[in-house]
């Protein structure tokens, strides 16, 4: 049986049976990744800590039968502690966590959705609280969008998505791909386009995710979830359990 | 697959893998058993599974499993309604009362926040717990959610919404009794560290 050993991020820890545990991981060479870890969920497990969701591993896995790998050693990299200690932080790393989860393919290379997530649960740890809900944090954001960008799926914000056109760009459509102008926006059931909303993805594209919370304001943060998760639904069949309902 | 077993000890088979912890092999050599013993032995089993069915429902105030309106912890007079622990599901208010510290009353959310399975506090009983703090006159809050992400996170979203009203304790989360230090995960330890008080 072939040993695996890779650096993963722990994306979701789901109960299996009487004590172990089945988890699904993020790795930069391999995409998303299962595994099951025998015995993790028992109080005696020095494991169970580990393997939990936002901690950075060094693991190494056997393959079996099917695509669930065994877990056979795991040792911390980074155990986000910090997300730990404040509420928002934990639920805005569980909404990077469930984009990770549900964006990125299995078996793949990830290394830049990898780098991504990792750096962004490293940012939330040490945030502050903002009175926004936690899944239009700007480093949730931020994520969406660099994940659109991975993805190939940025939208079209500076012409018009549908005739090419110059702006003002006035509806958005996901099916054409962006903004779209006010002669292609009659009849194309594209809804409002949010200028700021559009100027705030531009931002948190250009910018590094570090700088997402001067990128995009709280007015224009409910624009930015939305337009991102309209490419989501329409291109890749994905809506976010975590993000405001469409 | 064509069964030799009649359909009657399939459909037993079939029902006792749907359990927990118990595979297809397992349920066959559980479903044997029973029918090797004398039959009032599984009769008086199969009484226990249907009176259950029957005659729980969930407690009107705190929502663990109940014959009749209240639970025994929420008919029991004894106990203080003014500290509610609030756990997960029902399962988690059997290991706090063997410990048989705790002389309060419980409050079962049905779940955690868990942003990755679209759960939110509107999917919690959380307006329940609200009103029974206002009508109890509730003056202690102990959260004894699992320490998992989604556990924590929902401890930490109740503390923050009764904070000014009550006290809010948690369930101390850190190193198990009688282990050492060398042997602690990072996480537990990162978390005690960050959780540190002053003695
Ligand atoms: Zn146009
Ligand atoms: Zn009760």
């Amino acid at each position: 049986m072939a040993l695996i050993e890779t650096e993963a991020v722990v994306l979701r820890t789901l109960k299996y049976g009487e004590s172990d545990a089945i988890l699904t991981l993020l790795t930069p060479g391999m995409g998303r990744i299962s595994a099951i870890a025998k015995g993790a969920r028992k109080p005696t497990s020095k494991q169970g800590g580990r393997l939990q969701p936002g901690v950075r591993l060094n693991l190494s896995a056997a393959e079996g039968r099917g695509d669930l790998l065994t877990l056979r050693s795991a040792q911390v990299v980074d155990a986000g502690a910090g997300l730990w200690m404040d509420g928002y932080r934990l639920r805005a790393a569980g909404s990077v966590l469930e984009i990770a989860m549900r964006v990125v393919p299995e078996q793949v290379d990830a290394e830049a959705p990898y780098n991504l997530i990792t750096r962004a649960l490293a940012l939330i740890a040490r945030t502050t609280a903002l009175d926004t809900p936690p899944r239009l944090d700007p480093y949730v954001l931020g994520v969406q969008a660099k994940l659109l960008a991975v993805s190939g799926l940025v939208p079209q914000l500076g012409s018009c998505a549908a005739c090419g056109g110059p702006p003002p760009l006035v509806g958005f459509s996901a099916a054409a791909g962006g903004g779209v102008c006010p002669s292609c926006v009659i009849g194309s059931g594209a809804e409002t386009l949010d200028p700021a909303a559009a100027d705030a993805l531009v931002a948190l594209l250009a910018r590094p995710l570090a700088e997402a919370p001067d990128a995009v304001s709280a007015a224009a943060a409910p624009g930015v979830e939305r337009i991102a998760a309209l490419m989501l639904r329409e291109h890749l069949g994905v809506t976010l359990r975590s993000g405001t309902p469409l | 697959m064509a069964s030799i077993l009649t359909p009657s000890v399939d459909a037993l088979v079939t029902e006792l893998a749907r359990l927990p912890g118990i595979g297809p092999r397992s349920a066959q050599r559980l479903a044997f058993h029973l029918l090797r013993m004398p039959s009032e032995r599984p009769q008086a089993l199969a009484d226990a599974i249907a009176a259950v069915v029957d005659r729980i429902t969930p407690c009107t105030q705190c929502f663990s499993f109940a014959e009749g309106d209240l639970c025994p912890v929420c008919a029991d007079t004894r106990r203080d309604p003014t500290v509610i622990c609030v756990v997960e599901e029902p399962s988690a208010i059997m290991s706090i009362e063997r410990t048989h510290e705790f002389r309060g009353r419980y409050h079962v959310l049905g779940g955690a926040l868990s942003p990755i399975d679209g759960v939110d506090p509107e999917d919690l009983r959380i307006v329940e717990l609200d009103q029974r703090i206002e009508r109890d006159g509730v003056t202690e809050l102990v959260i004894a959610t699992n320490p998992t992400m989604s556990g924590e996170a929902t401890a930490l979203f109740l503390a923050d919404r009764v904070r000014d009203r009550l006290k809010v304790t948690r369930l101390a989360s850190g190193l198990p009794v009688g282990a050492d230090l060398e042997h602690a995960d990072e996480l537990t330890l990162g978390r005690a560290y960050l959780g540190r008080r002053e003695i």
